[in-house]
């Protein structure tokens, strides 16, 4: 049974020419290991599907689910604990925060939890940053660090939380060819260790090449 | 790590733009403060410099004319009053020049001294502690504030110099504008020596003043009958002065606000001045017999002359039985290479009921045979009881046409289709100069006008000139002694039998358009407003009469109860032998036949 299931996804954007429609009755199920690369020119819907699907947008019509809950029958609290705990988020841009070390922006999520994190949270923290190469760099801070490797931080910070999803858009937009397949393979073989769902949004076609599904979103269906 | 250690983290490692934004913060805080703070300081200031000034006084009405004075006390005395004021104070305020001979030999003199025309109420109104003395200024007193009498000014030390006499100057204007050739430009200066009796200090309204200004303002109080005296003014002020029951000093500024708005409220209902306060004079004029009169209206005219602007609109408001006028001096009435000097001559719309003539078939021309004689030699109209009813409204001439009395159209020689050429004073002088203007007309017909020992016609309404000093009061033309330039060796004895027969009585008309394009100003376009009377109605004002006026029966216009009752002896009448002349007419309590009637 799928445990993401996208049906019928529309999105208009109201305009003082009338309605825009960007996204077009898009649907797509996706099981836990599984992963979907979505392809497509700028322009094309791609970001505002993966927002939709990340609980940051709400669709015009259409439905979500992810396990057995529709998140878009939250209340905003509860919405956003529910993306907190099952939605991990890479974008083009790490975010990190220029004040904290990498493994203090790994925990920064668990911050939301209240109080100091847990021990055994530090230790996912410290592994996650090992398994993403970056165990002796853990005290260095952003700007210590290459982009490649802030972009690792931010895989690790997305994973921290165990995510059931794991969305990517553009996560390698900002990278040079060699450090993009790195962190192209490194996204697709965690995700697969987690046993999380992964969807990524690119324009390369070699990371989308890495991915076991391949979708072009065009007039805003996915084809 | 924890969420605070993150916060503290976060504000050491960006400590430098955050002290940054701190210190412009800081800055910016600082100069918002200091521009509050001395904004409030300077408005502080300003607003208790403004309080003693104005000392009790909350509301004032100062006028650019000058009023019945009890009309203060008949505000007082409305019921209400005193929930919202504690008095009204009469008072004339005007500008003026003060000039002190020193010991030393010396004149100092003071200019734009505010003079103060106050009475006995003045001060005590203001007093807060009823032990507290307040100045008393005798007639022939005058009190300074200390600005004034400072070294700066007058030098006035009444301890060393009791005393001491001051001369008072100070500018009369006319009722009529300097501006307009018709308004005295000269000779309106008046003064008078007056002893300083005291020197007023600031706490009791010595700097009295109804303009917010920063600077100290010199003042010279002065009992208010003696400056009505010297500006000949009798029982007149131009300033009500109202202290109010709300001390702004020791309320909070929402309560004094809402008492202020509250008592304007009331001012604004229930101040009623009359149309003598507004300079304006409702007449009943009945020309001719009172049982069949030739004319019967009632006639508003102002003080200025000219109806100012809001009493113009009176005529667009009651539309067309309403008849404005406007009457002007020609300087001279030309035809070919013949004058008459100065005539009246009136813009005016011929209206039934009004006249002064009709267009068309009523409009006789002159009989040729006649041409070059005298008009008493001419065969006289029919009697006005004759004259062919108006059947609807006239038709008003042409811009470019006039319409002459017999009078002026035998002395120059007209007949329809000459053009006359009319010389006249712009309406407004030009640096205080008259200057001439002149206008060309093609004479549309000649109208009657009955010599003074005939029954009047429409035309015999002397009425449509509003008295000028100087001028209508005067018996002859060659004693006119008229603000504008004048040429009495013009005047032909022609013209004075005219001024003793006819007086102001217009000798030419144009259309009221054509009028008020040659003569309208800025002061105004109207000389009078000709409202309908009832026919049979006595002379004197009564409610059944007024009821027909407009506004008159709602008090704001009183009827001149010694209505403006003129004729003519008749052929019929038994004391047809005692020639009453116009001029005479004028004054009611002379005239032979107006006397005979009532008797």
């Amino acid at each position: 049974m799928p445990h993401l299931v996208v049906e019928n996804l529309t999105k208009e954007y109201p305009t003082r020419t009338g309605p825009l429609r960007v996204l077009g009755g898009v649907s797509l199920e996706l099981s836990a290991g599984q992963n979907l690369a979505i392809l497509g020119p700028s322009g094309s819907g791609k970001s505002t599907l993966l927002s939709i699907i990340g609980t940051l947008d709400t669709p015009t019509a259409g439905s979500v689910r992810l396990g057995d809950r529709n998140p878009f029958e939250l209340a905003e609290p509860d919405l956003a604990r529910f993306r907190h705990e099952q939605i991990g988020f890479v974008f083009q841009e790490h975010f990190l925060l220029g004040s904290c070390t990498a493994l203090e922006n790994v925990l920064v999520p668990m911050l939301a939890e209240g109080g100091r994190p847990a021990a055994d949270t530090i230790e996912r923290a410290k592994s996650l940053l090992a398994r993403v190469g970056l165990a002796d760099r853990s005290d260095h801070r952003p700007a210590e660090l290459s982009g490649g490797e802030r972009q690792r931080v931010a895989i690790a910070r997305a994973l921290i939380n165990r995510p059931r999803l794991l969305l990517a858009d553009e996560p390698t937009g900002n990278l040079d060819r060699t450090s993009a397949a790195s962190i192209g393979r490194l996204l697709v073989e965690i995700q697969a260790e987690e046993q999380a769902m992964l969807i990524v949004v690119t324009h390369s076609p070699e990371l989308a090449a890495l991915l076991q599904q391949r979708r072009e979103l065009d007039g805003g269906q996915l084809v | 790590m924890t969420f605070w250690r993150l916060v503290l983290n976060n504000l050491s490692f960006h400590r430098r733009m955050h002290v940054a934004v701190a210190l412009g913060v800081a800055a910016a805080v600082a100069v918002l403060t200091g521009a509050l703070v001395v904004g409030d300081s300077v408005r502080g200031t300003l607003r208790d410099v403004a309080l003693e000034r104005l000392g009790c006084y909350d509301e004032a009405l100062l006028t650019d004319r000058f009023f019945r004075a009890t009309l203060a006390q008949e505000l007082a005395a409305t019921p209400g009053f005193e929930q919202h004021f504690s008095a009204a104070v009469p008072a004339i305020i005007v500008h003026g020049t003060v000039e002190y001979h020193r010991p030393d030999g010396r004149t100092a003199r003071a200019s734009g001294v505010t003079i103060i025309g106050c009475n006995r109420y003045f001060w005590p109104a203001c007093r807060r502690d009823p032990a507290e003395m307040v100045p008393r200024i005798a007639g022939d007193q005058i009190a300074i504030n200390a600005a004034l009498a400072g070294p700066e000014q007058l030098g006035i030390d009444l301890s060393r110099s009791p005393g001491a006499e001051v001369l008072l100057r100070i500018g009369a204007e006319s009722h009529i504008p300097a501006d307009s050739p018709l308004g005295r430009k000269q000779g309106t200066v008046r003064s008078r020596t007056l002893a300083v009796g005291f020197v007023v200090p600031s706490r009791v309204l010595g700097n009295f003043s109804l303009r917010p200004n920063q600077q100290t303002p010199l003042c010279a109080f002065v009992d208010l009958a003696t400056l009505q005296s010297l500006l000949d003014r009798p029982q007149r002020a131009n300033a009500i002065l109202l202290a109010g029951r709300v001390d702004p000093r020791t309320t909070s500024q929402r309560a004094w606000t809402a008492a202020s708005e509250s008592a304007n409220q009331w001012l604004a209902n229930h101040l009623r001045p009359t149309a003598a306060d507004y300079g304006l004079t409702l007449n009943h004029v009945v020309v001719g017999d009172r049982a069949k009169p030739v004319l019967d209206y009632y006639n508003l005219t102002s003080d200025r002359m000219l109806l100012d602007r809001p009493v113009e609109k009176l005529a667009d408001k009651y539309g067309d039985p309403v008849q404005p006028a406007l009457t002007y001096l020609a300087n001279d009435l030309q035809c070919g290479e013949r004058h008459v000097p100065y005539s009246t001559i009136t813009a005016i719309d011929p209206k039934k009921g009004f006249g002064p003539f009709q267009l068309g078939d009523a409009l006789p021309s002159p009989d040729p045979s006649l041409k070059g004689r005298g008009v008493k030699e001419r065969t006289l109209p029919p009697p006005a009881s004759d004259l062919r009813p108006p059947t609807s409204h006239f038709p008003a001439l042409a811009n470019d046409e006039i319409v002459l009395t017999d009078w002026a159209a035998d002395d120059l020689h007209a007949k329809p289709g000459d053009t006359i050429r009319v010389t006249y004073f712009d309406p407004e002088t030009t640096h205080g100069e008259a200057q001439e203007r002149v206008a060309n007309f093609k004479l549309r017909g000649i109208v009657p006008l009955a010599a003074p020992d005939k029954p009047p016609l429409p035309t015999n309404d002397l009425d449509l000139a509003p008295p000028l000093a100087g001028v209508t009061d005067r018996k002859s033309i060659t004693t006119w002694d008229p603000p504008f330039p004048f040429h009495p060796d013009r005047v032909r004895p022609s013209d004075e039998r005219y001024w003793r027969d006819h007086r102001t009585t217009p000798k030419a008309y144009v259309s009221l358009a054509t009028g008020r394009r040659l003569w309208g100003s800025r002061f105004g376009q109207t000389t009078s407003l000709r409202f309908p009377g009832v026919p049979g109605a006595p002379p004197q004002s009564d409610q059944s009469k007024t009821g027909a006026l407009p506004q008159a029966s709602s008090g704001v216009l009183d009827v001149n109860s010694q209505s403006r009752h003129r004729t003519w002896a008749s052929r019929s009448n038994p004391s047809s032998g005692r020639h009453c002349r116009p001029r005479l007419a004028r004054r009611r309590s002379t005239c032979c036949f107006c006397r005979s009637a009532r008797s």
